[in-house]
């Protein structure tokens, strides 16, 4: 089972695609949560996914924006996409019937 | 501030693996953070990685084993720091130009010189192995804080062989003097080995832990 935020990091890297990057990972984190999560927590669980075997990094080529550096890419494995699924199902079904499930705005009981 | 804050955190950054420190530094150059924001960035992925290297048993092992060498070779050192201190005494200050003709002067600087010098050089093998074998048992990055830790303990515990005649000069130049002697005789020595063990690392092609 993934933790949350595996999952979070899983999602993004799926939303991102070909451009999965350590910065562009944090940043839509971020946009998601309205917290940029710390450069420590985002790259020791990048670590520990790729451990899992949930996803594969590799160093990608250097940009001027980032004064020359490479960057660490991302892409989901077919493990990784199954673990995020099933997570998103299991968050899915425990939340089916509880207040803030049945509260949300624009959402009808 | 801020250029002092990005200049700390790029010289923190040293602490990390050569090809995540250039990622790390690509990311926070990137997201446009403060100089503030940025060391504590690089520090706390430091602290993580750090904490990682110490959750199995082996640098806990060696941080014991090289608490318990280190202690050893200070108690063994404390003998040696305090003759080579009367002797430096002795023939520095109160040196007569009417000794240089005299043969039992010089028979006497050759003999207690090597005495000093061959038991010197003995510890200095002795804390050598001892760091070679620290850095060839623990991850590179466990045996850097394992050194540093231990150097800290030894400098502590080598207060009780600061020499305490008032005769071989003011507290202060005596206490300089048995640092300096300690760091000569152990900790330089053990560094070195340390530094050894990473190019054997290197050498033997990262197959050792």
């Amino acid at each position: 089972m993934l933790g949350e935020f595996e999952y979070l990091l899983l999602s993004a890297a799926a939303k991102l695609g070909e451009g999965a990057y350590g910065a562009a990972i944090r940043a839509e984190t971020g946009k998601a949560t309205g917290n940029l999560c710390s450069i420590g927590a985002l790259y020791t669980t990048l670590d520990r996914l790729e451990a899992k075997g949930l996803i594969e990094t590799w160093m990608g080529a250097a940009t001027a924006q980032r004064g020359g550096r490479p960057k660490r890419m991302v892409r989901i494995t077919g493990e990784g996409r199954k673990a995020a699924a099933g997570f998103y199902t299991a968050v899915m079904r425990a939340s089916r019937g509880v207040s803030w499930e049945t509260n949300r705005a624009g959402v009808t009981p | 501030m801020s250029s002092f804050c990005w200049w700390l955190a790029g010289r923190m950054s040293l602490l990390l693996p050569a090809d995540e420190r250039e990622v790390v530094r690509g990311d926070l150059a990137e997201s446009g953070e403060s100089g503030r924001e940025a060391l504590v960035q690089v520090l706390g992925l430091a602290a993580r990685r750090q904490v990682a290297g110490w959750k199995n048993w082996r640098p806990w092992c060696a941080l014991l084993l090289a608490t318990g060498v280190g202690l050893k070779l200070v108690r063994q050192s404390a003998p040696l720091i305090h003759m080579s201190a009367v002797y430096a005494w002795m023939y520095l200050a109160n040196w007569r130009m009417a000794d240089a003709g005299n043969s039992g002067f010089w028979h006497l600087l050759m003999r207690e010189s090597a005495q000093i010098l061959l038991r010197g050089l003995w510890l200095m093998i002795v804390s050598m192995v001892a760091g070679m074998a620290i850095g060839l048992s623990v991850s590179r990055r466990s045996a850097v804080t394992t050194g540093a830790v231990v150097c800290l303990a030894l400098m502590v515990a080598n207060v009780a062989n600061v020499p305490q005649d008032p005769a071989l000069g003011p507290p202060f130049a005596r206490a300089l003097y048995a640092f300096l002697m300690l760091a000569v005789i152990v900790l330089l020595p053990a560094w070195y080995g340390l530094r050894l063990s990473a190019s054997l690392r290197t050498w033997f092609g990262h197959r050792l832990p």
